[in-house]
């Protein structure tokens, strides 16, 4: 074959998994009729979205408690998170049971803002997503083939023993969701810290993309925050992460709910390469609390790219690029059952 | 209406092709049927005004262009790789060959993956990929190039048979 018809090839096999869901001319004409000028409804729907966070956040304020000083650097701010975290978290959950995580995603300038809902099996081998709360698409789905589809691909330059050992399939909770051997994996923070540089080292088998290794690790932290982690191991992570160079405090980060927090922001990057010389990401926290809630991607400087898009696409200094809230965090007994509701779906 | 059910026709015809375009364009399922959606609408607004002479092409234009900026793919991508987020759906018998083309595609540089794209899974001529995109045929023509050469090396860069070949594992 020569490789135009083994890209034709490709090609048509890749377009084969896009998913066609069900119901899709009502829905045109759901959206045919709702939408005016397209701007204007994304406002809108964004509007709805803050709307429902504010709810959401109302509910979960905590009562009658003096608002701490801000932290004056990463450190404190670590500190305080660290020790918040110590205080409590999830239990440990067991191998058939399944984190819940639910994220809403704002992506500025195009479409509209949309919920990701993901269940992975704690033993990591199943998982399930649903996009827009909409589960009549759901199924369980097997980790191990999209994973070494996946790995096979972004790992061609690794070394095969290395990479070998990246592609295997690990647990959905704790450090194990990166780490070979999590057992090994010290949680003092600078021990931590050294271990997640070890792992991100070597551009060609980090399990990150990122412009160099602290861009990645800072990056990986964030995914690690995203999950269900035992108490000192969150409470260690936030320490680590405030030991990075260049990580500093942002207040007023806002999360694509609109909930206001405090972040740890760095200069790092998205796919594209060099891209960490124009954008930062703030990990945001709650004031009070300290939970996780989210992350956005900011513009540090005006920055023209010139292949993205047909005639190039221009950033400008403080444009907010994507922005996340996760909006809920939880072990369930089941695939696609949500905290508090008994549905299921089959496995 | 005969405009309304003309439309439903085309729509039932064109609709998953569109949602596949969209799929190679960004790799995200959900963004994929948005965009098809989206392009769909626009159409229908254009076609109760006077229906256009190529309603497909014109259906295909629409998404293309809209599909324009790093946001769409970058910033789904970027998640996408760093985190847990399979995509939908898989297939036993999918190659090796066929994933590391597919996926060195998604590394691409957008104009070159749309060229790509239009070229080998649309089947579009270098003079109709001109028009869609809006860019003069000789960057159409460059595009290809450079794409066709990284996706040569991407798939020089794995040799066959090695420790995860899917064939093997699975």
């Amino acid at each position: 074959m020569t490789l135009e018809e083994q890209l034709q090839d490709a090609y048509e096999r890749a377009a084969a998994l896009a998913p066609v869901s069900p119901g899709a001319y009502d829905r045109f004409l759901r959206r045919r009729a709702r939408r005016g000028p397209v701007v204007a409804a994304a406002g809108g729907l964004a509007l709805v979205a803050v709307l429902g966070a504010a709810v959401l956040v109302a509910r979960q304020l905590p009562q009658e408690r003096e608002p701490a000083a801000p932290a004056a650097n990463a450190a404190e701010l670590a500190n305080r998170a660290a020790t918040a975290a110590a205080a409590g978290s999830i239990p440990d959950p067991r191998p058939h049971q399944w984190v819940y995580t639910k994220e809403l995603t704002v992506e500025y300038g195009v479409g509209k803002p949309f919920t990701h809902e993901r269940w992975v099996r704690v033993d990591g081998k199943k998982y399930v997503n649903a996009i827009n709360n909409d589960l009549r698409a759901a199924r369980v789905s097997d980790v191990r083939r999209e994973w070494m589809q996946r790995a096979s691909a972004l790992w061609s330059r690794c070394p095969p023993g290395k990479r070998e050992q990246l592609a295997r399939i690990r647990p959905a909770v704790g450090l194990g969701r990166f780490f070979p051997d999590p057992s090994a994996v010290p949680t003092d923070p600078d021990g931590l810290l050294a271990a997640v540089y070890q792992l991100v080292e070597d551009p060609a088998c980090a399990p990150i993309l990122g412009d160099n290794v602290q861009d990645r690790a800072f990056t990986l932290i964030d995914v690690l925050l995203e999950g269900v982690l035992p108490a000192e191991v969150r409470a260690a992570l936030y320490r680590a992460l405030a030991k990075i160079p260049g990580v500093t405090v942002a207040h007023g980060a806002t999360d694509a709910a609109g909930r206001r927090g405090v972040a740890f922001t760095r200069a790092a990057s998205i796919e594209v390469p060099g891209s960490s010389r124009w954008l930062r990401l703030e990990i945001i926290l709650d004031n009070d609390s300290y939970r996780y809630l989210g992350a956005r991607y900011i513009v540090t400087r005006d920055h023209f790219s010139p292949n993205m898009g047909p005639r190039g696409t221009r950033f400008r200094k403080g444009q907010i690029l994507i922005s996340r809230a996760q909006l809920a965090l939880a072990v369930v007994n089941a695939p696609c059952q949500r905290p508090g509701e008994t549905t299921t779906c089959a496995s | 209406m005969a405009t309304d059910e003309d439309f439903r026709g085309f729509f039932a015809q064109h609709y998953e092709r569109l949602c596949r375009l969209g799929f190679l364009l960004t790799g995200d399922p959900a963004q994929a049927e948005d965009l098809a959606q989206d392009a769909l609408v626009r159409t229908w607004r254009r076609w109760r005004l006077r229906k256009p002479d190529n309603p497909e092409a014109y259906a295909r234009k629409v998404l293309v262009n809209r599909h324009r900026s790093l946001l769409r793919r970058a910033l789904v991508e970027a998640r996408y790789l760093s985190r847990d987020r399979p995509n939908q759906g898989s297939s036993d018998e999918h190659r090796e060959d066929a994933i590391v083309l597919w996926a060195a595609t998604r590394r691409l540089p957008l104009r070159q993956r749309a060229v790509l794209v239009l070229r080998y899974y649309e089947d579009l001529s270098e003079a109709e990929i001109a028009r869609v995109l809006g860019i003069p045929v000789g960057t159409v023509k460059t595009s290809a190039r450079r794409g066709l050469a990284r996706l040569r090396r991407s798939l020089d860069a794995t040799t066959p048979g090695h420790p995860l070949s899917i064939k093997e594992r699975s």
